[in-house]
């Protein structure tokens, strides 16, 4: 069975402290932040000591979601993303190989995933709302444009979380190559993305975000 | 020797980003750095580097960080529950976090303009109906958008720091006192790395076959422990405090993304154009260094800033 969540972001009622808001966020987020944290850390207890760091900078950050500017799923993943590839770099407890629970597991195609048909879930139910899909499938069309070789270097950061020394091991480019790509393939993201007509990226004046660590 | 106590009344606000946009290889590099940054992480030595570029607002997120979230997220077609253990934990964090508080400090920093941000071009955008917003938005380049990624994102850092003016006794080099720093056990050395600031041009350069890469610039001896530290100067030319001082500049693996931590001002004495030796200047931070992993002297206008820009670098040392 499949259930649409509502589409009313829940950070601003999460900044004033509303329970249910709170309750309703870790639902509907943990388990995005969980899978980003698993790219990086191969035991639970990192990913898990990962994961509360990431939503104790979201709890700092929630009064500074701001939905013209990104959607409420592409701004948890950023806070959630900075705060662990921080942590990748402080603890350097990750491991070349795959968490258990990821092993066994194909990656899913680029043509599977652009498609759409995967959308985000937990349990067969919807992450989140119809825009934060089409939001995803936006980005997982724009990379599908890019070159092979940039598509390649973004997926495995992006998507497996490789660091650049360790996608130079699995795809034999020198490790100036893969920078390069990285590099390039980001610009054309953003050029794509940018011309989309909704905000995956920011097209507002700023705002503030976190007010202490 | 004048040491001013105070800094000057017109320090720039954690805010102010009106220094004029990195050009040439330095917009190049930030650009480089921001896109590592968002889809590698940083090591320290790279973060570091991006602090000296992006100052106060290196806690900023950019566009780049944006569309890697985004695309992680595309890249992300089902997620996994996480444990019930972790759930329950992250309930009874959140019943421990201060949401008002946070709310409150959220919304007590002042958000960077375009018009601060000298890019005022970016503030029209946001008044134009969505479609021209975006006709327009196509027509900005990366290079702008990795100047405008110090405004167009998110606000991370923290507030208004005043610089801690140091009045370094540059007269009574504390050298014994540093000798006996040295005998600390989580003391350490490190050598100062020359740039190609004239800061460090003196007639030494036009003798033949002088390298600079290999003269002993002098060091840096640190504890973290301590708290403390002094630097040696070998070469550095002396100063007009009237004019300018130098400032130094402690990054901090700990506060991660974080400023770097203000040294302090200071001068070397001496003669114009002849640079001395040997000058011992005791390091104060007033805020506190969990693990010193770079430091970095500038040359500043008198009394120190609180926003470098980076535009004078003669000394690195790098742990």
């Amino acid at each position: 069975m499949t259930a649409v969540l509502p589409a009313e972001p829940l950070l601003p009622r999460v900044a004033a402290g509303d329970t249910s808001a709170i309750e309703a966020c870790l639902d509907r987020y943990s388990g995005l932040v969980w899978s980003l944290a698993r790219k990086y850390f191969a035991e639970n207890a990192d990913a898990e000591d990962a994961v509360q760091e990431a939503f104790v900078s979201l709890w700092r950050n929630a009064a500074r979601f701001d939905a013209r500017i990104a959607s409420e799923t592409t701004f948890v993943a950023m806070i959630s993303r900075r705060r662990l590839l921080d942590l990748v770099r402080r603890r350097v407890r990750r491991t070349l190989d795959r968490p258990d629970a990821l092993r066994g597991q194909a990656d899913p195609s680029l043509d599977e995933l652009a498609g759409g048909e995967t959308a985000l879930r937990v349990d067969g139910i919807d992450l989140g709302p119809v825009e934060v899909r089409e939001e995803a499938s936006r980005a997982r069309t724009a990379l599908a444009q890019l070159k092979p070789e940039q598509r390649e270097v973004l997926q495995l950061a992006l998507g497996e979380g490789l660091s650049q020394s360790e996608i130079a091991d699995r795809t034999g480019m020198p490790l100036g190559t893969v920078k390069s790509h990285a590099r390039r393939g980001m610009q054309q993201l953003r050029s794509v993305l940018l011309n989309e007509s909704s905000p995956v990226v920011p097209s507002s004046p700023p705002f503030p975000q976190e007010a202490s660590r | 020797m004048t040491m001013p106590s105070e800094p000057t009344p017109d320090l720039p606000r954690p805010t102010d980003l009106s220094r004029p946009p990195l050009t040439g290889d330095r917009a190049a590099r930030l650009e480089e750095l921001l896109c590592d940054r968002a889809v590698f992480g940083l090591d320290a030595a790279d973060e570091a580097e991006l602090a000296l570029l992006m100052g106060d607002a290196l806690d900023t997120a950019t566009g780049a960080e944006l569309v890697a979230a985004a695309v992680a997220v595309g890249l992300t077609p089902s997620v996994a529950d996480p444990p019930a253990s972790l759930r329950q934990q992250l309930r009874s964090d959140a019943a421990d976090f201060n949401f008002v508080q946070a709310a409150e400090q959220a919304r007590s920093l002042p958000a960077p303009t375009p018009a601060q941000s000298g890019l005022a071009d970016r503030a029209s955008l946001a008044a134009l109906p969505s479609a021209a917003r975006h006709r327009r938005l196509r027509d900005l380049t990366w290079a702008f958008a990795a100047a405008a990624s110090l405004i167009v994102g998110f606000w991370l850092g923290g507030g208004y720091k005043r610089p801690d003016t140091l009045s370094a006794p540059l007269a009574q080099a504390p050298a014994r006192q540093m000798e006996a720093l040295r005998a600390i056990p989580d003391s350490r050395t490190i050598a100062w790395k020359p740039t190609e600031d004239p800061a460090l041009i003196g007639p030494r350069d036009a003798a033949e076959g002088f390298d600079r890469t290999q003269f002993n610039w002098g060091e840096v001896v640190w504890s973290d422990a301590e708290q403390r530290g002094f630097m040696v100067f070998n070469g550095l030319m002396p100063n007009d405090p009237e004019v300018q001082q130098y400032q130094l500049w402690v990054f901090d693996a700990e506060r991660s993304a974080d400023h770097p931590v203000d040294g302090g001002v200071f001068d070397i004495p001496g003669n114009p154009g002849e640079s001395v030796q040997h000058v011992v200047v005791p390091i104060r931070v007033k805020l506190s260094v969990s693990r010193a992993t770079l430091f970095a002297v500038t040359v500043e206008k008198p009394g120190g800033v609180v926003v470098s820009d980076r535009s004078r670098l003669p000394l690195l040392a790098q742990l």
